[in-house]
């Protein structure tokens, strides 16, 4: 296919993306219009949990929005929290031991840990314009075992 | 609550700990639990928590109010977890009496690495139980 047919391709699908991310069921818009917006200002100050936390940034904020947008379609719902060290954080949530909490810094930077049964992992990876597919892994993990 | 002049004993593995809760955003709401984000004490190298011994409910809520007061926040909860779940993660937890809460103590020695303080924080939410501030009496 020429170049520039791809190109055209590429932008129609993630205009389509865009769309669909708008919708009540398949995306995520209502969470950063809801949750997000809700956690972030809870915790945009020093001090918000009253135990000297530092505030959550506008960066932050930024990178925790473009993560939830380009998480697949239909995705489960997280719960959005914050960390006394200004990150956001998000969780997917099936029960004790089925459970996997992110944490997003200002230079995107996720830092993660999950319970999945009898295992525990946790680690870090950078969030470049795609969720890392360790992430969408784990992901899976959380809903389907 | 504990009595200074007495002496305070060390915490004993068995002993339940409460974390107080300021936060809305550390409760999931559906499930009335709490999320690891609660238990995570970085930046600070210390969890700072209440010993139940020798406490009455409305003594933990009044210490619990008190530091809600003191941070101007208010106060949501505890979370209650026993000593043991802490030392099973290889931290400390080390009775550290305070102005107004003899039976104050910190739970130390988390590793420095985020991740790391981030998997014992899920593993202490697993366990741990929230108990919500009792609504006022009506009269």
């Amino acid at each position: 296919m020429p170049a520039v047919l791809n190109d055209f391709a590429s932008r129609k699908l993630d205009e389509c993306h865009r769309q669909l991310g708008k919708s009540a069921a398949l995306g995520m818009d209502g969470v950063i219009r809801g949750e997000l917006v809700e956690a972030y200002t809870d915790s945009n100050e020093e001090d918000w949990d009253g135990f000297g936390a530092q505030p959550v940034n506008f960066e932050t904020l930024a990178q925790t929005k473009a993560f939830l947008r380009k998480l697949p379609l239909g995705m489960e719902r997280p719960s959005i929290g914050a960390e006394p060290d200004g990150c956001l954080t998000l969780e997917w949530h099936k029960s004790r031991r089925r459970t996997l909490s992110i944490s997003i810094d200002a230079e995107g930077n996720l830092t993660y840990a999950a319970l999945l049964g009898p295992e525990s992992l946790c680690g870090s990876v950078p969030f470049v314009d795609a969720i890392p597919e360790s992430i969408l892994r784990l992901l899976g993990r959380v809903y389907t075992c | 609550m504990l009595d200074a002049e007495e002496g305070i004993p060390p915490v004993d593995s068995q002993e339940s700990l409460a974390r107080y809760i300021l936060s809305k955003s550390h409760v999931r709401r559906q499930q009335g639990t709490l999320k690891p984000d609660a238990f995570v004490p970085h930046p600070h190298t210390d969890l700072s928590v209440t010993r139940h011994r020798e406490a009455s409910d409305d003594e933990l809520w009044e210490a619990g109010q008190a530091v809600s007061d003191s941070r101007g926040k208010p106060l949501l909860g505890r979370g209650d977890v026993l000593a043991a779940t802490y030392l099973r993660q290889k931290l400390k937890v080390v009775a550290k009496p305070i102005s107004g809460n003899p039976n104050h103590a910190d739970v130390s020695e988390w590793p420095s690495e985020k991740k790391l303080q981030k998997l014992i924080a899920s593993e202490v939410s697993a366990v741990a139980k929230y108990v919500a501030v009792p609504e006022p009496e009506q009269e």
